[in-house]
C-alpha cells in the first residue's frame, strides 16, 4: 500500500477514510491540520503541517487534501496549490464500489464516492469531487476544482466550467454547458445553458448573475 | 415628533403611483446600468422604467437607449435581461441600426410594401443616456433637463471620480419586493433601524450615530416646497469603520481615499450607492413597478485589481450574501409594513431624527409639484 498524508480534518475526511479503508490502496500515515479546532481521526495521528513535513517525505509519502466546497472550492484549491508547490505528488481517489468507464482518467485530488457512475468518454479536472450517487454523463465534461454533491446527474455531452458547485439533487440536463463559478445550490433541473456564471441559491428570490471579465 | 408628508395613501395609491412615475420616472435621470454591463459591442441590457420597456445597447462603444418594442407589432426587440445581439426583432426579424432606425425588414422587403419615405421614418424611439463614471443614466423625457440640475457639482465629480475606479466584474441580482419603492429608501434614510433590526447581521465595526436631526425645510410650513433645488434631493453620508477587519484581498486591489469608510449617496430618486472601505461598491435600485411593488437591483463591484486577482468571484459572492443578509431583514420587515398600509386605522409618525426622511418626502412632492405646473 502507499503511504499517504491526508490534509484536513473535517467531515470529508471521514468520507475519504471510509472509501480508502476498503480498498487497501492507500496506508494512511496521519492526518494534517493546522487549525487549533482541528480533532484527530480515530485510530490516525494529527499533525501540524509543520510536524508532517517534519516527519514525512515528499518522496516517500502521497497528499491528499480532504476539504469541502467552502467559498466556491477556493479553500480546497488554495490547499491544493499549497502542497503541490511544497513539492509532494498528490493522489487521485476513487471508491472501489464506484463505476467508471474504461480511459477515464482521474486527475490530481479528485475523490470519487461510493455508487458514482462515470460513463464513457467523461472527462474530469483536478481537485473535482463527486459524491455518492452522482452520474457524469457520457462524453460530459466536469472543470478542474468542482464539487458534485450526492445524487445529481449531469447528461451525456454537459459541461461544467471550473469551480461549479452542484447541491444535492442537481440535473444538468444533456449537452448543457455551465460557465467556470456557476453554484446551483439547490436541487433543480438546468436545461438550458446560461450565457454567465449563474448562482441559483434558496437565500435569493432571482438568479445571481455573476459578469466576470476575463 | 415631526409631522410627515405621506399619508398612508402615498405608498398605496395606484392614482398617487402613477402621478408620481409620471413627475419622476419619466423626467428625471434615473439610473439604469453600469458600464461593464454593456462592455462590449452589441451588449444589452433591457428593463422596466415607468411602465416602458426599455433596452440600453453598446454598438461600437456608444451606448444608446431605446424603447424594447418593435414598430412593426410593437414586439420586445430584446428578451433576456443582458445579452449580446443586435437590434433585431425575433418576431418578424426587423433589424434597426445603431441609432435605433429600421434597417431592412425582411430579404424580399415588397412583402411589406413600404416606400423608401416611409422606411426612412420607422425608428426606434430613443432616450437620452448620461455617463458619468460607470454609471449610465436615462432620461424618458421629450426634453431631458441638464444632468447639472439635478446631481450637483461636487456629487457629479465624485461620483465620475470613485466609480471610474470600479472594476468590470460585477455580481447582480434582483428582487421582487412586495412594498413601494419610497418605503425602501426611507428605509436606507433611516439610521436607527440598522443597530434595532440589524442587531445581529450588521457588522459592529460601523459606527452610525443617530441624533435627533438638523431642522429640515420642510418641517416649515411657510416653506413653499416646490422651490427646494432638486440637486439637494441627492445626500450624502459618511460612516466611520472602527477595526474594520484587514482582508487578503484588499491588497489585490485599487484603494480609494474613503477606506475605513461607509459611504453611502443617496442618488435622488431612487439609488442608494455605497463605497465600503474604499475597496468596493454595492448599489441598490429600487425601481417601481406599482404601488406596492417594487423591483429591488442589487449589484457588488470592487475596485480595479492592480495585482492577478483569480479568487475574485469568491470575494464578490460573498460580498454580495452578506449584504442579502441584512436586505433579507429589510424585506420582510417592509412587505408587512406595506400590508399594514391596507389596514392601518392611523397615519404614520416619524421622531425627530427622521428629518432626512422628510426631506425625501419634500423633494418627491416638489417634482410632482413642478411636473403639474
Amino acid at each position: 500500500m502507499k503511504p499517504l498524508l491526508i490534509f484536513g480534518a473535517n467531515r470529508h475526511t471521514e468520507r475519504v477514510l471510509h472509501e480508502i479503508k476498503r480498498d487497501a490502496v492507500y496506508e494512511v500515515m496521519g492526518v494534517v491540520d493546522d487549525s487549533p479546532q482541528a480533532t484527530a481521526m480515530p485510530g490516525l495521528p494529527l499533525y501540524t503541517r509543520a510536524q508532517a513535513l517534519a516527519q514525512f517525505s515528499s518522496a516517500e509519502v502521497m497528499a491528499f487534501i480532504a476539504e469541502g466546497e467552502d467559498f466556491l472550492n477556493q479553500t480546497r484549491l488554495g490547499l491544493y496549490m499549497a502542497i503541490k508547490q511544497a513539492g509532494w505528488a498528490i493522489a487521485a481517489i476513487a471508491s472501489s464500489r464506484a463505476d467508471i468507464a474504461d480511459g477515464v482518467r482521474l486527475r490530481e485530488n479528485s475523490f470519487i464516492d461510493s455508487d458514482v457512475r462515470i460513463l464513457r468518454g467523461a472527462n474530469l479536472g483536478a481537485n473535482s469531487w463527486i459524491m455518492r450517487g452522482s452520474e457524469l454523463g457520457a462524453g460530459a465534461k466536469l472543470g478542474s476544482s468542482c464539487w458534485v454533491s450526492a445524487n445529481c446527474s449531469i447528461g451525456d455531452g454537459a459541461s461544467l466550467g471550473k469551480n461549479c458547485t452542484l447541491a444535492s439533487g442537481v440535473v444538468i440536463a444533456p449537452g448543457v454547458t455551465l460557465p467556470a463559478w456557476s453554484t446551483i445550490n439547490q436541487a433543480m433541473t438546468i436545461t438550458s445553458s446560461p450565457s454567465t456564471t449563474l448562482f441559483l441559491d434558496p437565500r435569493f428570490r432571482a438568479p445571481v448573475t455573476l459578469h466576470l471579465d476575463h | 415628533m415631526i409631522r410627515p408628508l405621506f399619508n398612508v395613501g402615498h405608498y398605496s395609491s395606484a392614482q398617487w403611483f402613477e402621478t408620481e412615475s409620471d413627475a419622476l420616472f419619466k423626467r428625471l435621470w434615473i439610473l439604469v446600468a453600469i458600464k461593464p454591463m454593456l462592455a462590449k459591442h452589441l451588449d444589452y441590457r433591457t428593463l422596466t422604467i415607468a411602465g416602458v420597456p426599455v433596452v440600453l445597447q453598446n454598438n461600437s462603444g456608444v451606448i444608446r437607449a431605446f424603447a424594447n418594442i418593435c414598430r412593426h407589432r410593437m414586439a420586445q426587440i430584446q428578451t433576456a435581461e443582458f445579452g449580446n445581439r443586435p437590434l433585431v426583432c425575433p418576431y418578424h426579424h426587423w433589424c434597426y441600426d445603431a441609432e435605433g432606425k429600421l434597417q431592412h425588414t425582411h430579404k424580399d422587403p415588397s412583402i411589406f410594401g413600404l416606400s423608401p419615405e416611409e422606411k426612412d421614418n420607422i425608428r426606434l424611439h430613443e432616450y437620452k443616456t448620461a455617463i458619468v463614471g460607470s454609471l449610465v443614466f436615462i432620461n424618458m423625457s421629450d426634453q431631458p433637463m441638464p444632468l447639472e440640475q439635478q446631481f450637483d457639482e461636487d456629487t457629479l465629480s465624485l461620483l465620475a471620480s470613485a466609480t471610474s475606479h470600479m472594476d468590470s466584474s460585477f455580481v447582480y441580482t434582483k428582487y421582487n419586493c412586495a412594498f413601494n419603492w419610497k418605503i425602501g429608501m426611507e428605509n436606507i434614510k433611516d439610521g436607527l433601524h440598522v443597530q434595532c433590526l440589524h442587531k445581529a447581521s450588521f457588522p459592529d465595526y460601523f459606527d452610525i450615530a443617530v441624533s435627533a436631526g438638523a431642522a429640515s425645510p420642510a418641517q416649515d410650513s411657510t416653506v413653499d416646497l416646490q422651490h427646494i433645488p432638486l440637486t439637494q434631493a441627492t445626500t450624502m453620508g459618511d460612516t466611520v469603520m472602527h477595526n474594520a477587519p484587514d482582508l487578503e484581498w484588499h491588497t489585490l486591489v485599487e484603494q480609494l481615499d474613503c477606506k475605513g469608510h461607509y459611504r453611502s449617496i443617496h442618488l435622488f430618486p431612487n439609488v442608494n450607492l455605497m463605497i465600503v472601505d474604499g475597496t468596493s461598491f454595492a448599489i441598490q435600485i429600487y425601481n417601481p413597478l406599482a404601488a406596492n411593488q417594487t423591483e429591488m437591483q442589487m449589484l457588488v463591484a470592487l475596485t480595479k485589481p492592480k495585482d492577478p486577482f483569480p479568487h475574485k468571484a469568491v470575494v464578490l459572492w460573498e460580498h454580495l450574501l452578506s449584504d442579502m443578509a441584512v436586505l433579507q431583514e429589510d424585506i420582510d420587515c417592509l412587505e408587512a409594513l406595506q400590508r399594514n398600509f391596507e389596514v392601518a386605522q392611523h397615519e404614520i409618525m416619524h421622531g425627530d431624527y427622521e428629518t432626512s426622511i422628510l426631506d425625501f418626502q419634500a423633494a418627491c412632492l416638489a417634482q410632482v409639484a413642478q411636473a403639474a405646473s
